[in-house]
């Protein structure tokens, strides 16, 4: 999947987190990941992260390092 | 099964629970109080003689056939309108009434053309049984007076005829559009011998009738006839099954002559219709035996080819050998397929079956994907599972109604027809839409609030309603403690009180009147009984998942959930959106809601299916689109659905299919996304299916063969066929197999069986051994998840933004008379009432762009372009703009953006800026834009 995509999808999930503390919403947002995107889909998004984030919103980078962790 | 002919009772069930017992012709009979006297008599098997009554109507009392004599009262009373009484004795058979039964019937006949025997209702004319019942073998005042046989016919609608000669006024189709239907398009014009049924001045087509039917279902003569029974005569036999259009989920009467099917009759005991039908469902079935349906299978290699005609056998081989041989080359996860809701459950099992067990993955999905998927994810988060509360009957129980987001005169007809009904009786209405809906304001009903809010604000606007709820202390706390999740209900309670929430705060956002929007709040939280409804006008947002979650927690704030006439309850858009989501459609769930990391769950289908499911989930429609763009995701098996026409941003999925090696398109009609298709398995029509639907209620219906299926197999045939040919045979031979696989692997439907639904009719799931005759309403003493739990709904504007560029936003909808793409409605004589797709606009905002009624505009979004005349009208806010999606010309979804709802990916086909401009040429209109070339053909 394009790159941007999946920043564009996982800023949004992060977004609709906001009215828990930083650290819940990142474990939140990761456990929605796991539950519903594809492994590749969060290999990528893992892979992004690690490489740059740039475009990450910060609670979302949070969560990818949940997800990094747990996967 | 022979004619099936429901037995009428001549007036309406009492619903009083007190009992008086009554004497009728020498025999007692126990009875509710308020039941008639014809009625209680029709319960001791004795039909009294009448036609003005009817049990779906309530007694009128003027046909003066159905006098009796009762003992102690003076004259003869008619007993369609005289209530029982305890100890009454009742004679319905005396030489008096016989007489005067008689002496009636004369008038009536004097006045009737005498052509029985070549009427088009001969042996099935009420007029006609009556005659014989009352005796009457001679008119002793002659036939030469004067009279109506000369009156005109009205066969301006296409599929019934109006005989004014045949006429006797007895104003059941009037009553039938006032009680039935609600439209009121009919009355009695003139007095006394002048007296007509009218439509308005009018003929049919041109008046307010909605084709519903309803008016021919209780005429007691020819004179409100379908035009297929006046074509091939009367019907002979019956198969019951189950209406393919929306999600109300309609039980018919297939009436055949022989082998042909002569008309679609509402059957009385259908659990969700009662006896009442829509146009679509009463009339609009034609399409299945359309010339442009496609009965052999077709194969090419490449979309640049012409179709060729191949047997079974060669069809399923190549694909077969075609999806392996991408598998081979690309990875088992390169290939997926879609689910189709217009299927029966049966058909919807074998797929996701096939993808999971022979493809070996996961990337099923449905396309509920883009319309119900945010309530799958709300109401699972809130209440514990993916389904609406109620049965349809609840709002027969409820004081305010709250429609938000929904058109249910247009898209769920009959159920709409059941609200108005409550509404009329006395409920308030609240409704929740840009649009001023015909429930705002149509006869005799007509909402108490309107809150016309800015397309996307849903989530504000109901975060300021909790606002209010809360700070008026109108949380039902006693509810809230004894059935939530008290911490959570907390968190959310501090969220929801916060300033920013409140009404004055979020009206710069919503456009709502913070003084209407408390007034609702109010009506809703204070009513015994409030009750939300909700459509696609909800889901169909970047924050559909939110404000699911957002209604759930206003009803469990309120303690509306749980009993009769309360509830959240999804109008589900096709007929079985809820059961090809049960049936584990869904890339992360197997049947029964269960994620598929679930060990103990995977071990169930492991065992039954024989296989070794993936843990993981797999890609959505979305995903699939933007995995084949980019090269990674390869074939794609489409089970009824044409994605090329119904998703959102057209040219990307154009591309998407376009690129992909193998496209398997089952279905009627070789449809839009068919142009992209290598294979092409003929579908069956609902006529043709043997199987089950569920609707919007959870009720599962069954759908029975009206016919054999054109194509010589069933659909869950072909499927099976092709797992067998990769190399997993399904091990089904008919389709009850299927049920009792289904019942056998998932636990809220382990007491359904085809044998119980023959038995009881229908079922609402959970089924099973807890309630074996189903459960209508849900989440009585506690819900599926234990506890109710509130999750804090913050507003998040969509990505989507009008501006200078595009400053208006396009919301898009169904009409009555046509069904989403179009692919059945516009194959049938439905189009007399739309024929294309049109944009609705204020008239300030036409004005300002020169546009006038009927001239062609283009609609331009940061997406695409289209092309479409004009329909001028306030009933649209200024700024907003509004079309149907029914027709490939005007291809509303061309326009449409690839935003969808953060939790489920479903499109937000609500919400999109676009301009409008005034087109001096007329277009030309091809098929949206090309781009195959953008990718290489295969």
């Amino acid at each position: 999947m394009a790159l941007a995509d999946l920043v564009r999808m996982v800023n949004q999930i992060s977004d609709n987190f906001v009215y828990e503390s930083p650290d819940r919403a990142a474990i939140d947002v990761a456990s929605h990941l796991r539950s519903y995107w594809t492994p590749q889909m969060r290999e990528e998004i893992i892979a992004y992260e690690q490489t740059n984030g740039g475009d990450l919103s910060d609670v979302t980078r949070l969560a990818v390092r949940h997800l990094a962790g747990a996967d | 099964m022979t004619l099936l002919k429901e037995h009428d009772f001549g007036t309406p069930a009492s619903s009083s629970t007190d009992l008086v017992e009554v004497t009728i012709d020498g025999a007692r009979v126990t009875v509710p109080a308020g039941t008639s006297v014809m009625r209680a008599a029709a319960m001791l098997g004795t039909d009294v003689p009448k036609l003005c009554a009817t049990d779906s109507l309530a007694s009128f009392g003027s046909c003066r056939l159905c006098l009796v004599e009762i003992e102690g009262r003076r004259g003869t009373p008619a007993s369609c309108t005289t209530p029982v009484a305890d100890g009454m004795v009742v004679s319905t058979q005396t030489a008096r009434l016989e007489r005067l039964r008689r002496g009636v019937m004369e008038l009536y006949i004097s006045d009737h053309p005498l052509d029985c025997l070549t009427c088009a209702a001969n042996g099935d004319c009420e007029l006609q049984d009556m005659a014989g019942a009352v005796g009457l073998r001679d008119v002793r005042y002659g036939y030469a007076g004067e009279n109506h046989l000369g009156a005109a016919k009205d066969e301006s609608n296409p599929y019934f005829t109006f005989d004014a000669s045949k006429c006797i006024v007895c104003s059941r189709c009037v009553r039938a559009c006032e009680e039935v239907q609600g439209t009121f398009a009919l009355t009695i014009d003139g007095r006394g011998f002048a007296s007509k049924v009218s439509p308005g001045g009018t003929n049919f087509l041109a008046s307010e009738c909605v084709s519903c039917g309803a008016c021919i279902q209780v005429c007691p003569t020819a004179t409100l006839e379908e035009k297929s029974v006046i074509e091939l005569g009367t019907p002979s036999r019956t198969v019951l099954t189950t209406c393919a259009y929306c999600g109300v989920g309609c039980v018919f009467k297939a009436e055949l002559r022989g082998d042909e099917l002569v008309r679609m009759v509402p059957y009385k005991y259908g659990g969700a219709n009662e006896g009442h039908s829509c146009v679509k469902g009463r009339f609009a079935f034609g399409y299945a035996s359309h010339k442009d349906r496609v009965t052999t299978p077709l194969l090419r290699d490449s979309i640049d080819e012409e179709w060729r005609e191949a047997s079974w056998e060669e069809a399923i081989s190549f694909a077969a050998t075609r999806l392996r041989e991408i598998q081979a080359a690309n990875g088992r996860n390169s290939i997926g397929g879609i689910t189709s809701s217009r299927c029966t459950n049966e058909e919807v099992y074998a797929v996701q079956k096939m993808i999971r067990a022979a493809f070996m993955n996961n990337n099923v999905d449905t396309c509920a994907r883009v319309c119900h998927s945010p309530t799958g994810y709300g109401l699972k988060q809130t209440f514990g599972t993916s389904a609406g509360t109620q049965d349809f009957k609840s709002v027969m129980e409820s004081d305010v109604i709250m429609v938000i987001g929904a058109n249910p005169t247009d898209a769920h007809p009959v159920f709409a027809s059941r609200m108005k009904r409550r509404l009329r009786e006395g409920a308030t209405l609240i409704v929740v839409d840009p649009r001023r809906t015909d429930l705002v304001r149509s006869p005799h009903v007509g909402a108490s609030y309107h809150l016309p809010l800015q397309p996307g604000t849903n989530v504000a606007v109901m975060n300021a309603i909790a606002h209010v709820i809360i700070e008026e202390g109108l949380v039902d706390r006693d509810f809230v403690a004894a059935r939530c999740e008290t911490d959570d209900f907390a968190a959310w309670e501090a969220f929801i009180s916060r300033p920013e929430n409140s009404p004055e705060a979020l009206e710069d956002v919503t456009g709502v009147l913070p003084a209407t929007l408390r007034e609702a709040a109010r009506c809703y939280a204070s009513a015994p009984n409030g009750a939300i409804y909700y459509g696609l006008g909800v889901t169909e947002h970047s924050q559909g998942s939110t404000m699911v979650m957002a209604m759930a927690n206003l009803a469990m704030a309120t303690g509306n959930i749980g009993r009769e006439g309360v509830g959240v309850n999804p109008l589900r858009g096709q007929n079985n959106v809820q059961g090809s989501c049960d049936m584990g459609s869904f890339p992360h769930e197997l049947p029964g809601y269960r994620h598929v990391s679930d060990d103990t769950v995977r071990e169930i289908f492991d065992t039954v299916w024989g296989t070794h499911l993936d843990p993981e989930p797999g890609l959505r429609i979305p995903n699939m689109f933007d995995a084949a763009v980019e090269g990674t995701f390869k074939a794609l098996f489409v089970q009824g659905e044409d994605i090329a026409q119904s998703d959102p941003n057209t040219k990307h999925v154009r591309r998407a299919l376009a690129a992909l090696e193998l496209v398997i398109v089952q279905d009627l009609f070789l449809n839009e996304t068919a142009k992209y298709a290598h294979v092409f398995f003929p579908g069956t029509s609902f006529l043709e299916k043997d199987g089950t639907f569920t609707n919007a209620e959870r009720r599962i219906n069954r759908v029975r063969p009206v016919m054999a299926s054109k194509t010589g197999k069933q659909e869950w045939e072909v499927v099976a066929e092709l797992a067998t040919a990769l190399g997993y045979p399904m091990g089904w031979d008919e389709a009850s197999q299927i049920m009792d696989e289904i019942a056998a692997t998932t636990p809220t439907f382990s007491g359904v069986s085809f044998a119980k639904l023959d038995e009881v009719g229908s079922v609402q799931w959970p089924c099973n051994d807890a309630a074996p005759l189903g459960t209508p309403v849900m989440h009585i003493g506690q819900f599926v998840r234990g506890k109710g739990r509130f999750v804090p709904t913050p507003f998040v504007a969509t990505e989507e933004r009008a501006n200078r560029r595009f400053p208006l936003i396009l919301t898009t909808g169904r009409i009555l008379s046509q069904y989403n793409v179009g692919q059945q409605t516009r194959r049938t004589d439905n189009v007399i009432w739309h024929e294309e797709d049109r944009l609705d606009i204020h008239p300030y905002d036409a004005e300002e762009r020169g546009i006038s009624e009927d001239s062609w505009v283009t609609i331009t979004s940061r997406v695409g372009d289209t092309s479409l005349r004009a329909h001028l009208t306030d009933r649209m806010p200024q700024g907003v703009v509004y079309t149907t999606f029914h027709y490939p010309e005007s291809g509303a979804n061309v326009v449409t953006t690839e935003y969808s709802d953060w939790a489920t990916n479903c499109p937000e086909y609500k919400v999109t800026a676009v301009e409008v401009t005034a087109r001096s040429v007329v277009p030309t209109h091809v098929a949206p834009a090309d781009d195959t070339a953008l990718v290489a053909q295969h």
